[in-house]
């Protein structure tokens, strides 16, 4: 891992890759928020996965049928096993008919197989035309992005490339001379090549047609110039028919440019007469790992791709370092899934590691991809093959799964740290190696009377018991922010209902799943379950979106293999609330006690990742604060991860820093005094890094601001 | 979302309307050209703005082709035909004519693009070669969506698809270098698109 840290801090520190990140992100996401306005999103999103899915399932029948037309056509189609096998095929090919330059239009598969070097060893030159991709070869790199691939480039950079390249002078050259440049060098490059490489971005069963996008237009070049043409194809490309491929051409330029439609889309029949006669066409189709992928019902959604990219530009971590540090050929969460499966978990294991599971891939997917998911999943293959880590082992399964011992643990901390907090609520300075990663964030001091220690049976109301309820803290607010428990207390008990904190609960077990310690968090289900149930109230509420996702999506799913247990995690799921979402819901909105209290107080709310995405919940919260008289300005990308992620931003501090830089400004930006959010990971996040920069903005989770004025 | 849209039935002057609008979005220049003419007079006119001496013609996409050559010959306007020249001399004049010419076999209306199905290859690199693409096309090849196309060309001739279709919306593009917007790549700078409506009136509703 020590690799993926070096990489890190190299692309943190790098001022040109920040640059363009930041316009490529804002221009990107601008587009394509613009594009999707004129679709449902959500409608395209469970046609494509049906379809997708119907695909997948029929592959064997789907690609007999694709051979046998275009074979019919004219074409030959090639099966290869492995990465190997379809670079040995075209090497041949090539040699065959003497080829001594080939000219490629992107693809994506062919950077998966190291095409370009095996030919090249055999003194066969292969030039790239898409001009992002002709300036990563020229630069001896790789693509940092699908659609996108020099994106980490500037003008300057290229300048001085294509200065090598034709031996003139081209500083200070705008983008367009330098694109006009590209045009006349690549140009006759093309009217030269004996073959002509793409990959395709759909391949349509019924009819043997490849279908193939492109802006530039060098792909209808590569596919008409050359006599001897190769399509490089994945095999989940495959779709039934000319109708499903007017489906992903539909999303396909949305999702990556923001586009209607590419610019150009070729469909291509069998072989096509051209400049000398009839050329040839071969159809080379890769399994490489795909097949295992398809057979693994867990990882199969990974092949619902079709590399629009726009994952990567919603993807914080993404935003932060650029597509090099994950080291392979696939980028950003999704290619970490591909990388796993086409060159192997030790290829992935860093870039997996990378996904602060924020879930706003999934909401742009034009697939709805859950590739934190699968990612988590792929972290608990990976320590179910490999073991964890020593220090990690201990702390996960002879601390954590121990409730006592880690209650423990935590209580002696609290101590520990006096004279670290001098008495004050934050932690400024650590010791050890923990000061230096941690300067850019203050931490909150653990509790010295911890929630489960302030509280004492039953928290009953006023008047008549509406209903019970059990609260499930979560560690930080049980340990760290007390208060915001006790918070919730007093809201509920204003709402009539009696709340108990049933001592038996403790961590999530979330923590221990992302860092795919399985089994733990599996045991830790376990031991909530029925603590939560020995309460016997009528519903559970959380103030924890984390911990509201684990109760109501993860325990099941953890604990699926077993039905007696899933169906108690079930019957739990369906009882557990988030605050927020509890209050409007359940309760309603005419709550008389709720509505006052904070008139004329300027506010912005922060959408914690897992409440929004993870359970769906954003208005709210926005409406209560609203009933509480809050005046809400709402801030850019008020639903982007603040960077905290948990662990992660103890593993990866840099990103969760640059994370939160940009949260702040945002949130600067609103003018407000008062930030609302709700969850406990995002407060100390945001107090931290306020705290830091000597902010005096408030943060505040919607419970402690509901309960302002309440007895 | 625009007024209208989802509908079912759309009139020609609507779907027009839609086409123009969305092509030059993308940065094609449309023109309605009231008959076949009309577009010879806008072409001729087009070639001598831009000093363009020697153009390409994809006649199996274009009918009339034969009164076009004619009327650019007395322009002294050179025309190469794909089909009738030796492949040698076909590639070098395709790389060095100014300008490409053809019909379009169906026009997307919902995103402003061309559909060119008939001819082979070499038809083709005569709208992909040359710097500037004049294409002409009857409105009454105007579909709406790109679904309402793709029906169409399934069961274009006898079942078998066509082996090369090329859908173009707008000139060639590229935003690989700093994310910022440059026309004009590997294919057509301009793309030019003449919609005849000589038929207009019969049909409409």
């Amino acid at each position: 891992m020590k690799g993926l840290q070096v990489e890190i801090k190299r692309a943190l520190r790098d001022p040109q890759l920040r640059v363009a990140m930041e316009r490529f992100v804002s221009i990107n996401t601008a587009a394509r928020s613009q594009a999707y306005t004129e679709v449902d999103l959500q409608e395209i999103q469970e046609r494509v996965r049906a379809m997708k899915e119907k695909a997948l399932e029929n592959l064997p029948e789907l690609f007999a049928r694709f051979k046998e037309e275009a074979r019919r056509a004219g074409a030959a189609v090639f099966e290869a096993a492995s990465a190997e096998d379809a670079n040995r095929y075209i090497l041949e090919l090539a040699v065959r008919h003497g080829v001594r330059l080939a000219v490629k239009s992107k693809s994506m598969v062919s950077e998966e197989t190291g095409l370009n070097r095996r030919l090249a060893e055999a003194g066969i030159r292969v030039v790239e035309t898409d001009l992002g991709e002709w300036i990563v070869q020229l630069a001896g790199e790789r693509p940092s992005h699908m659609v996108a691939p020099a994106i980490h480039k500037t003008r300057e950079e290229v300048a001085d490339l294509f200065s090598q390249v034709t031996g003139q002078p081209l500083s200070g050259a705008e983008s367009s001379e330098l694109v006009q440049v590209a045009r006349r060098e690549l140009r006759r490059i093309f009217l030269e090549a004996g073959m002509g490489i793409t990959g395709a971005n759909i391949a349509i069963a019924e009819s043997g047609t490849l279908v193939l996008v492109t802006n530039e237009g060098n792909g209808r070049l590569v596919t008409l110039l050359p006599r001897l043409q190769v399509a490089l194809v994945g095999y989940e490309k495959l779709v039934g028919t000319w109708e499903e491929a007017a489906t992903i051409l539909r999303i396909l330029a949305r999702g990556a440019t923001g586009q209607k439609i590419s610019s150009y889309v070729s469909l291509i029949t069998g072989a096509v007469p051209s400049l000398e006669g009839y050329r040839q066409l071969h159809i080379v189709f890769l399994d490489n790992g795909r097949d295992q992928m398809r057979q693994d019902l867990r990882y199969r959604e990974a092949l619902y791709c079709i590399r629009c990219g726009a994952c990567l530009s919603v993807c914080p971590p993404y935003r932060s370092v650029g597509g090099h540090v994950y080291g392979h050929i696939y980028v950003g969460g999704i290619g970490s899934i591909l990388t796993a499966f086409y060159h192997g978990m030790e290829a992935a294991a860093p870039s997996l590691d990378l996904c602060i599971g924020c879930r706003a891939c999934v909401e742009v997917c034009p697939a709805a991809i859950d590739a934190p998911r699968m990612i988590v999943d792929l972290r608990g293959d990976r320590v179910e093959q490999e073991g964890l880590p020593a220090t990690r082992r201990w702390i996960l399964r002879d601390v954590l799964r121990n409730r006592d011992r880690f209650h423990r643990a935590l209580m002696a901390a609290s101590w520990a740290q006096l004279p670290l907090t001098r008495g004050g609520p934050l932690i400024r300075h650590l010791p050890l190696f923990f000061s230096s990663q941690n300067k850019w964030r203050s931490l909150p001091a653990i509790a010295l009377r911890p929630l489960r220690r302030r509280w004492t049976g039953e928290r009953v109301p006023e008047g008549e018991v509406q209903a019970r309820v059990a609260f499930y803290s979560g560690c930080l607010i049980d340990f760290a922010y007390p208060e915001m428990g006790e918070a919730v207390a007093r809201v509920l008990r204003k709402e009539g209902l009696a709340v108990s904190f049933p001592l038996g609960q403790t961590c999530c077990g979330i923590p221990a799943l992302y860092l795919g310690d399985r089994e733990t968090a599996c045991e830790l289900a376990q031991q909530n379950i029925a603590a939560l149930e020995e309460a016997g109230a009528d519903y559970v509420i959380t103030a924890c979106p984390t911990c509201s996702m684990a109760l109501r999506h993860e325990f099941h799913r953890l604990l699926a293999g077993d039905p007696v247990w899933e169906a108690r995690a079930k019957a739990i799921a369906a009882r557990a609330y988030d605050f927020s979402e509890f209050l409007v819901k359940v309760l309603g909105r005419e709550g008389s006690e709720r509505a006052r209290g904070l008139e004329g107080r300027r506010g912005t709310y922060h959408d914690p990742c897992h409440l929004k995405r993870g359970l769906g919940v954003y208005d709210e919260p926005r409406e209560l604060l609203v009933d509480k008289g809050l005046k809400l300005v709402e801030m850019m990308d008020s639903d982007t991860c603040c960077g905290f992620g948990g662990s992660y931003s103890l593993s990866y501090p840099g990103i969760s820093r640059d994370i939160l830089e940009r949260k702040l400004k945002n949130l600067e930006a609103t003018g407000a005094e008062v930030v609302a959010t709700d969850c406990p990971g995002c407060v100390l996040q945001l107090r931290g890094g306020l705290d830091k920069k000597g902010k005096s903005i408030q943060v505040r989770h919607t419970a402690e601001i509901l309960a302002e004025g309440l007895g | 979302m625009r007024e209208g849209f989802g509908k079912t039935a759309w009139t020609l002057t609507e779907l027009c309307t839609l086409f123009r609008e969305e092509a030059q979005r993308v940065g094609a220049v449309v023109q309605e050209a009231g008959n076949w003419e009309d577009a010879f007079r806008y072409i001729i006119e087009l070639a001598k703005a831009r000093g363009v001496s020697l153009v390409a013609i994809s006649q199996s996409s274009l009918p009339h082709y034969q009164e076009l050559v004619q009327r650019l010959a007395q322009e002294g306007i050179q025309a190469v035909l794909p089909g009738e020249a030796p492949a040698q001399g076909l590639r070098r004049a395709l790389t060095e004519a100014g300008m490409g010419i053809s019909g379009a076999d169906l026009g997307i209306a919902e995103s402003g693009t061309l559909v060119l199905v008939r001819g082979d290859g070499r038809d083709r690199l005569v709208t992909a070669l040359p710097p500037l693409h004049v294409a002409l096309f009857s409105a009454h090849q105007l579909v709406h969506t790109l679904a309402d196309a793709m029906v169409i060309l399934k069961g274009w001739g006898d079942g078998y698809p066509p082996a090369h279709i090329s859908l173009i919306t707008g000139p060639s593009r590229t935003a690989d270098i700093e994310t910022a917007l440059v026309i004009g790549v590997h294919g057509p700078k301009e793309v030019h698109i003449l919609i005849l409506k000589e038929r207009e009136g019969k049909e409409e509703d």
